[in-house]
């Protein structure tokens, strides 16, 4: 018996949609990560205890359980509390979102860290006032050391982006999914699939060392 | 809206859960220790000399390193039904699950055999030992102290994400949760606990390793 029907021009089309959804919600999960895990990262280096104390119980527990979990914890959870339900693509972002955030919040700390006092004690003794060290002292020298792992965190939440197929959102690997249902060909596609990942991350990894080469380079020049 | 906690609804089934985790913690040790074996293997070849070992290796590990776990898992479970393969849910989630952290820790020990001095390998060669010998009484004691942190991270790593095993209906832990969650009703008591177990694991790996890894310096 043959029930394999052939993978046609529309079958390549939804899965290259899924492909273009998967970017883009992981470009938004990494933009709004960015922005929570600096606030996280700062508020971890804070002289504070309790606020520092806050970030530190937020990173061990979300560095602490799968990413499967919190992405159904958001799923089943949020329209628990909230009383409705938000969109698959908003529940999905939310999830990663929160995930990354933690990972971010640990290198944007280390980042800080890695800052010599003396730029500080420094900062102080030209009168700026602790927002000014941060924003012109501090962070631009904490970016050089916080970039690269961020880019290497980048790539695996595109990997890690295809588990939100499980909650219901229609992205790469989900898109697939329902191709197979129709063509029957599960090896094939999932070859497919898996290329179309490792194509990105693959040009991904090997661009980030690239240009990590040459800010070496620049950094060494001066 | 107000949710209020009743964890007594939940007690009941405590023993799915542990069960669960028993489950999740029995495939992430059989995927580090198999996976570490690769990873060992790997690691030797992509700093050995034989160019095809090299190029073969090297493909294995871009491969598994940068596609998802999750369509690794899918391949074995689904994909090679396609050829009347059938292979059981728990067989793809290990198969998966091994050759994805093999990938991760032979990268892991490569740095590890390049951070030992070659002076320790030319001593070996001087004393007349074997290239089995040099390995194993010489580099691999010194490589494995350097990797124990990156090895630790790894682990923990791997032991999250073998609740990607339940989207092909391994029952461990997270599959567990899931259902006793659609039993009950009770959401945030079924993660709450799962939650607990899963941080219980992942801290009594980092403090376990961190004290052995303090028990190597001398």
């Amino acid at each position: 018996m043959n029930t394999n029907s052939s993978i046609n021009m529309l079958d390549c089309l939804f899965i290259l949609k899924g492909l273009g959804i998967t970017l883009i919600l992981c470009l938004c999960s990494m933009v709004l990560g960015s922005a929570l895990g600096i606030f996280i990262g700062v508020m971890r280096t804070s002289r504070i205890k309790v606020v520092s104390y806050l970030s530190w119980v937020y990173i061990y527990i979300v560095r602490g359980t799968p990413l499967l979990m919190q992405l159904f914890l958001v799923y089943y959870g949020l329209p628990i509390l909230m009383g409705y339900s938000i969109s698959a693509f908003a529940t999905a972002t939310m999830g990663l979102t929160l995930y990354a955030a933690a990972y971010l919040a640990e290198i944007v700390k280390a980042g800080i860290q890695s800052v010599d006092s003396g730029q500080k004690e420094a900062a102080k003794a030209l009168g700026m006032t602790s927002l000014q060290e941060f924003r012109y002292i501090v962070f631009p020298q904490a970016l050089k050391v916080i970039i690269p792992p961020s880019a290497g965190f980048f790539i695996a939440l595109i990997k890690d982006s295809s588990l939100v197929s499980a909650i219901g959102f229609m992205e790469l690997t989900r898109s697939s999914k329902l191709v197979i249902a129709r063509t029957f060909q599960p090896f094939t596609i999932y070859l497919i699939v898996a290329l179309m990942y490792f194509i990105i991350c693959y040009g991904l990894s090997k661009f980030s060392t690239y240009v990590e080469g040459g800010l070496n380079v620049d950094l060494e020049k001066q | 809206m107000a949710y209020r906690l009743m964890f007594s609804q939940i007690w009941p089934y405590l023993s799915l859960f542990l069960e669960g985790l028993k489950l999740s913690i029995y495939i992430a040790s059989v995927g580090m220790v198999v996976g570490t074996l690769i990873g060992i293997v790997c690691a030797i070849a992509r700093t050995s000399k034989v160019k095809i070992a090299k190029k073969i290796v090297n493909v294995y590990i871009e491969v598994f390193r940068n596609t998802p776990l999750l369509i690794q898992m899918y391949l074995f479970f689904f994909g090679l039904g396609q050829f009347n393969i059938q292979v059981s849910p728990m067989v793809s989630a290990l198969l998966a699950i091994i050759l994805n952290n093999g990938a991760y820790t032979g990268v892991i020990f490569e740095t590890g055999l390049k951070a030992v001095d070659v002076g320790q390998k030319e001593a070996a060669d001087a004393l007349g030992m074997t290239v089995f010998q040099t390995y194993w009484h010489i580099i691999i004691p010194q490589a494995f102290r350097i990797v124990i942190p990156p090895l630790t991270n790894q682990f923990i790593s791997l032991f999250l994400f073998s609740s990607v095993a339940s989207t092909i209906s391994v029952p461990e832990l997270l599959s567990q949760t899931l259902y006793v969650d659609s039993l009950t009703m009770r959401t945030f008591e079924a993660f709450i606990i799962t939650t607990g177990l899963y941080l219980c694991i992942t801290t009594i790996i980092s403090v376990v390793s961190s004290s052995y890894e303090k028990s190597f310096k001398y």
